[in-house]
């Protein structure tokens, strides 16, 4: 395997064995279903007369919310990107534990391009996945269905790749700062 | 291949290394041949990190050159055939012993078929054998310096870099390194160790450097070195002008009631106890022996400051 599918495969693999993503799933799990028992709240709201709100009021509130939801969700996510990617690079080099690992035949850049690729892997299916999961629970819950959720999932995930991507540039300057 | 097979394991001319206004390293010249075990000795910030990062392409020197195994540092074709244990060593937490040295047979690059036994083989020289199913996080540092030195050694290197490899071990883990050491230079390893416990360099290595504030001070074999005599006297009513006095004969390792002539020449005893007796001093015992490592390094490090 190339190293930079190795440095990949990493960075995936301390994710996981570290239970990084098992929480991430766990929260997301629990932020779905929390929103989806609130967007259900929508239809199920009585005006003055008694009557629940017609189909096409319901769906005009639950694609406002859904905009502002899914901004607040990629904000996040872009920042989570943006934290873990910054002292990724940094941090190991300070640890030592890049040291015996770049004395082998490995360019540096592919060490660099390598943890990119395996840390934009993870971020765009969580995006992707949790993206959908949303979209699901929101259709189960009232019905709705974005005009174009292929663009939302997209938009979300291209947010979160490239503050990744300079959190990722600047981990590897900031290094370079500390290690003089 | 004919040229490189026969060229040193490590050749270098004039490497100098400078951080901004301070020389980490200046004019380092020196040959370490195929198989010898070579201790690079120095004090705390003597340059002796840098060497080795210098050497291995982890850093760029600012000018002079090097070789290793006849290429040039930094040519990533040599990086297979050279092992490395890192001063400051740590390894992935979330792996067990088996994976790190499998990741490192993979960016060796090793033959896939080959994986199993480099690592069984390599996990029995350090003695980890039975923790290999066991993940990293759960290792002692001593531990964890054991298992960076079997990564150092997966592939059957030609040359190991091992930097202060006993700092974190106990004496019978020591004990181990030395044979460890040993058993590679027998296989015709060349095995480049920067320490400074002094004990452990004098009873593995070859050849010796010492270096001081980035310059190589003194260099031989550990017999050229250790020629002298080193003399130990027991002595009280000494005040401090009288211990000055004293210098002329060497240079001295004051330690209170013990001072230690790192290099007398034995027949200059009697004139050194008469000359104590004469400054006022009451003399308890004097023992010559053979000058240790540890004397020839405080006496060079001693002149240095000159």
């Amino acid at each position: 395997m190339p190293p930079v599918l190795v440095f990949a495969r990493l960075t995936v693999q301390e994710s996981s064995r570290r239970r990084l993503l098992l929480a991430l799933v766990i929260l997301t799990l629990l932020v779905v279903g929390f929103s989806a028992w609130g967007f259900n709240k929508i239809t199920t709201v009585t005006r003055s007369d008694g009557t629940v709100l017609p189909h096409d009021q319901v769906s005009l509130i639950t694609s406002q919310l859904l905009i502002v939801i899914t901004f607040m969700y990629s904000g996040v996510l872009a920042l989570s990107a943006a934290v873990v990617a910054g002292p990724l690079i940094s941090s190991e080099v300070e640890s030592g534990l890049l040291l015996s690992m770049l004395a082998r035949p490995v360019r540096r850049s592919e060490v660099v391009i390598g943890k990119w690729l395996g840390l934009a892997i993870l971020v765009t299916i969580y995006a992707a996945g949790s993206a959908l999961l949303e979209l699901t629970a929101v259709n189960w819950a009232t019905g709705y269905e974005p005009p174009h959720p292929v663009e939302l999932v997209l938009y979300v995930a291209a947010e979160g790749l490239a503050l990744l991507s300079l959190g990722l540039v600047l981990s590897t300057r900031l290094s370079g700062i500390t290690e003089a | 291949m004919g040229v490189a097979a026969a060229a040193p394991a490590i050749h270098t001319v004039d490497l100098t290394k400078r951080f901004g206004g301070t020389v980490a390293l200046t004019g380092l010249s020196m040959t370490v041949p195929r198989g010898e075990i070579f201790g690079f000795l120095g004090p705390n910030g003597a340059g002796k990190t840098t060497s080795v990062k210098l050497l291995l392409g982890l850093l760029k020197p600012s000018s002079g050159e090097a070789w290793l195994l006849g290429e040039p540092i930094g040519d990533l074709g040599t990086r297979p055939r050279i092992g490395y244990l890192p001063e400051l060593f740590r390894y992935q937490g979330w792996l067990d012993a088996r994976e790190v040295l499998a990741l490192h047979c993979e960016l060796a690059p090793l033959p896939r078929s080959t994986w199993k036994e480099e690592i069984a083989a390599a996990l029995d020289t350090v003695g980890l054998t039975d923790r290999a199913d066991d993940r990293v996080s759960t290792f002692s540092k001593g531990m964890q310096q054991r298992l960076g030195l079997a990564a150092a050694l997966v592939g059957k290197p030609e040359l190991v870099f091992l930097d202060e490899p006993t700092s974190a071990l106990d004496p019978v883990g020591r004990h181990d390194v030395r044979e460890i050491i040993r058993g590679l230079s027998d296989r015709g390893t060349a095995v480049f160790l920067n320490s400074h416990l002094l004990s452990e360099v004098e009873q593995v290595c070859d050849r010796v450097a010492v270096v001081d504030h980035g310059r190589v001070i003194a260099s031989g074999t550990m017999d050229e070195l250790l020629s002298g005599t080193a003399v130990k006297v027991r002595v009280s009513g000494l005040d401090d002008s009288a211990r000055t006095k004293l210098a002329a004969f060497g240079p001295l390792d004051d330690e209170g009631e013990h001072l230690t002539f790192t290099k007398l020449d034995i027949e200059r005893v009697p004139e050194l106890v008469s000359t104590i007796v004469a400054l006022g001093g009451r003399v308890y015992e004097v023992s010559p022996r053979h000058q240790t490592l540890e004397d020839r390094f405080l006496q060079l490090l001693h002149e240095d400051e000159k």
